[in-house]
């Protein structure tokens, strides 16, 4: 029994690399983009979900087609969805002032078809402009986060 | 305990080697699924699941997979297209998955270029000018810059086209393409978009003259330096804060943005009694320049550059920040951007100037 369990749980370790290979977000871009099968309301609503399940509150929803419809763009179906962390944005608000302009974050769905597509920025990529190295930690969690939640809406059903 | 999980977990490796090869997970076959997952989390995106094609082209369709070659897709994916969508990944794809990805689109289709019957001859670059002008302007552009007038959902191309005509004077583009799959693609046409065929109207030496004209049309990229650019501005205001607010609102204004309601940084993520009112973003906009932008880059709404953020600190100091929109700009691999939001830059010079100074 001793026997068979640690065959297990040693193919169980030496597979988890390649399970963990199925991620479908490229994550070294220094945009984080996925493609969701889902048509864009459904996708607006699971983002909305997810990010609530990741601890984030959604701030608000901007439309970009308002103005842009006299010059021939003609859907309506491009939001920007702020969020943010109360406590984490009052934070750094006070003690980093000079990130302020990427705060609330921003996530970008827009329709392809029936699939819809959502971007983020990659806080990993502004590591090297940022100057107090002690924040680094920090983008780098952003970036896992993120980089979550497009998993997860691309998974949700 | 230790030394049994170990002794198993070396067992298990050594059945595992055993049995691979019997289990008949051949080198190529592991190759094209690791080929389907790499695409299907770095190309899908655009591409579409499986190639069927988005923003970018459906790469599976026979007529186009035929026209690519594997040094094509290879150096597509290393450089991308600077001044297009295609990102560049040369620091997330390494030589092995660059090449698993193109196993998996072979098994869509093999390259397969027709025989070029003027193999050798040197076009004439002005008898190609006229030829171009004649059947490739009005879906390449004037100066070969691809679709003009993006409108559909994603705003690169128009609704009534499936695919984006692609840019021929990109520099990438002419350095991928090969003077023979040009040829292809020329005569052949693409099934399913709407490149046509060539093939009864132009011969090879037409379309030779023809290559020759777009060849002498690479456009040059400007490269860009951002040795010690700092990430945001940080500016005093020698105004108060309410002051600080309305002047910013007019100074924008009279610089051709259009204003929008200022939000609270705050904003939305409490309720409005909590909230921080010493911290407000003017939210502005010119629309003529983010339809050109988005036009250029539909990601753009990921960073969404036109804001100044006043806030007012404890010791009463009245402060604007903002991003730095060549920075920002430098994001998406793309120096077209890079030159519209050289535009949007100097009129944040010229507002920050008109408030601070």
């Amino acid at each position: 029994m001793r026997l068979l369990v640690s065959l297990v749980v040693s193919l169980v370790l030496i597979c988890s690399p390649v399970w963990s290979a199925e991620s479908k977000v490229s994550e070294d871009e220094k945009i984080l983009v996925t493609r969701v099968q889902h048509n864009f309301d459904e996708t607006l609503d699971i983002i909305r979900h997810v990010l609530y399940q990741n601890g984030f509150t959604v701030a608000h929803i901007q439309r970009c087609d308002g103005g842009l419809k006299e010059m021939g763009y003609e859907t309506d179906k491009y939001r920007v969805v702020f969020f943010g962390r109360l406590p984490e944005v009052r934070e750094i608000s006070q003690s980093h002032a000079e990130l302020i302009p990427f705060l609330p974050f921003k996530i970008l769905i827009y329709a392809e078809g029936k699939e819809s597509v959502v971007s983020i920025l990659n806080p990993e990529s502004l590591i090297p402009m940022v100057k107090d190295k002690s924040l680094t930690s920090r983008f780098e969690t952003w970036k896992k986060e993120f980089v979550q939640i497009l998993q997860q809406a691309q998974v949700a059903e | 305990m230790y030394f049994w999980f170990l002794r198993v977990s070396c067992i298990t490796w050594l059945l595992l080697l055993l049995l691979l090869p019997s289990m008949g997970v051949s080198a190529s076959s592991q190759e094209v699924s690791d080929g389907e997952t790499l695409f299907a989390q770095h190309c899908a995106s655009c591409h579409g699941i499986k190639g069927g094609g988005g923003i970018g082209l459906p790469l599976s369709n026979p007529s186009i997979i035929k026209s690519l070659t594997d040094e094509y897709i290879r150096y597509t994916i290393r450089v991308g297209r600077p001044g297009r969508l295609m990102p560049s990944f040369s620091l997330s794809l390494d030589d092995r998955q660059t090449n698993a990805i193109i196993q998996y689109m072979r098994s869509w289709g093999e390259a397969d270029l027709i025989r070029d019957q003027a193999e050798g001859f040197q076009g004439d670059i002005k008898k190609g000018e006229r030829l171009y002008q004649e059947n490739c302007l009005s879906c390449h552009g004037e100066n070969m810059e691809g679709s003009k007038e993006g409108t559909g959902v994603t705003f690169s191309r128009q609704r009534t086209m499936s695919v984006m005509p692609p840019a021929l004077n990109n520099p990438a583009f002419q350095d991928a393409i090969s003077d023979r799959a040009l040829l292809h693609v020329i005569q052949e046409g693409r099934e399913g978009t709407p490149m046509p065929s060539y093939k009864h109207k132009l011969s090879h030496q037409d379309t030779h003259h023809l290559i020759a004209y777009i060849r002498s049309k690479k456009r040059q990229v400007r490269g860009t330096t951002l040795k010690d650019e700092p990430l945001t501005f940080l500016v005093d205001s020698p105004l108060s804060f309410d002051e600080t607010v309305k002047r910013i609102q007019e100074t924008v204004r009279s610089n051709n943005f259009r204003v929008f309601p200022e939000r609270y940084l705050e904003q939305g993520l409490t309720d409005e009694f909590s909230v921080n009112k010493q911290q407000v973003i003017i939210r502005f906009c010119n629309f003529h320049k983010l339809y050109g932008a988005l036009k250029i880059e539909p990601r753009l709404g990921t960073i969404l550059p036109c804001k100044i953020t006043v806030i007012e600190k404890q010791d009463g100091s009245v402060q604007l920040v903002y991003a730095n929109i060549k920075v920002l700009a430098t994001l998406f691999n793309n120096d077209r951007l890079i030159e519209a939001f050289q535009e949007i830059e100097q009129s944040y010079n010229d507002i920050i100037d008109e408030v601070t100074l």
